[in-house]
């Protein structure tokens, strides 16, 4: 059980402000499966999630495990079932770099998308998670040209978001965001005249509901010890996640992996992603 | 192409797996009493990929139960025909 990480992700409040997906990288053994299957336990009892699987290695057996152990330690009575959350989950496997690129460009569509009011498909976009995505970019039938350029392609699209299919929530329900709880923006607060630093009439005293932008999390494999990645494909994702989780070695059996999180790029690596400048990766978690 | 989810054999080996721990703590006796139920699941793998449970050690359950409950109508077959023959010998 990876609930070290889990924890990590929801305590964090995974949340970007405005419409683009927080794109988070995990680096793990076995691409992080187990870590993936619990976190996809976790985000199938509160709505829709979308699961492209790249190394052949979703096994909904483990996921209902959980979640049948989730809803032994739930309280509440109107906790879902096991059936109604394993239906919430939806599966594509990809077995070829061109399905992998296939599956990313029908999950995240694009910005442009004439037929649908933007704000509210970003606001409504599943969660998605995407297991294993490099392990058919190794494949080695294909020109590195080939795939390198079919994996730039797919990090611009997750970079973008997946498409609207229900809601999208990783934080506790009740929680917002920090920049939703924040009563008014820092640029906002002393030097402003009366009118724009003193607070508005309340017109509604409930809780702020906590409405986060889509998550999009990539698990990967990492190359052997003293053998950095002679594609260079593991860079580009990491170069183009928000944040990146890697778990330090394989924990004995029955420990609990230990993870830590480093942002964007490699060490010593700078922005190189399109659009991806340094202040955007300021407010960020962790 | 590839496998969507592990055979019932391989989930039944997964689930008997997670219990060596337990096994091992058991007395020499109780470990081939375990072992017998196992062995008695193991007969119903069949049913138990046909039946297709996202927790598929709740079907293996059922499937001990199932043979423990065949024994015990045998026992109890055999304990009728025993009072029964019994009695016909007193009379």
């Amino acid at each position: 059980m990876d609930e070290t990480l889990l924890n990590l992700l929801i305590d964090k409040n995974l949340a970007l402000p405005g419409n683009r997906p927080l794109l988070l990288v995990i680096l793990g053994p076995y691409a992080a499966a187990q870590a993936m299957l619990t976190l996809a336990a976790h985000l199938a009892r509160s709505g829709p999630l979308q699961v492209l699987d790249g190394g052949n290695r979703f096994n909904a057996y483990i996921v209902a495990r959980q979640l049948r152990r989730l809803s032994t330690f739930d309280k509440a009575s109107n906790s879902p079932d096991l059936r109604s959350c394993l239906d919430r989950i939806r599966v594509a496997r990809a077995f070829t770099c061109y399905q992998m690129a296939a599956l990313i460009d029908q999950a995240c569509p694009g910005s442009s998308w004439p037929h649908q009011d933007e704000a509210s498909a970003k606001l409504s976009s599943p969660p998605t998670l995407v297991i294993d995505l490099l392990d058919t970019f190794y494949d080695e039938s294909a020109p590195l040209a080939e795939r390198r350029r079919l994996a730039e392609h797919c990090m611009q699209r997750l970079r973008q978001g997946p498409a609207s299919a229900g809601q999208s929530t990783l934080a506790p329900q009740g929680l917002a965001p920090p920049y939703l709880r924040d009563p008014a923006p820092p640029v906002l607060r002393d030097p402003a005249p009366p009118v724009l630093r003193d607070p508005a009439p309340p017109v509604s005293r409930g809780p702020v509901p906590a409405q986060p932008g889509p998550v999009v999390v990539v698990s990967l494999r990492p190359p052997p010890p003293g053998k950095p990645d002679p594609t260079g494909l593991q860079e580009l994702v990491q170069a183009a996640a928000d944040t990146v989780l890697i778990q330090d070695g394989s924990p004995a059996p029955g420990q609990k992996p230990h993870w830590h999180s480093q942002r964007g790029p490699w060490p010593g690596q700078g922005p190189s992603w399109p659009g991806q400048e340094p202040q955007d990766r300021q407010p960020k978690l962790f | 192409m590839g496998r969507t989810l592990p055979s019932i054999t391989q989930a039944f080996l997964q689930e008997q797996e997670a219990f060596v721990r337990f096994r091992r703590a058991l007395r020499r006796s109780d470990q081939l009493a375990l072992d017998n139920l196992f062995a008695d699941a193991r007969q119903h793998l069949a049913a138990a990929a046909y039946a297709a449970n996202p927790l598929p050690f709740e079907t293996f359950l059922l499937a001990m139960l199932l043979e423990e409950h065949k024994r015990l109508l045998h026992l109890q077959n055999m304990l009728e025909q025993l009072v029964g023959s019994a009695g016909g010998t007193e009379t």
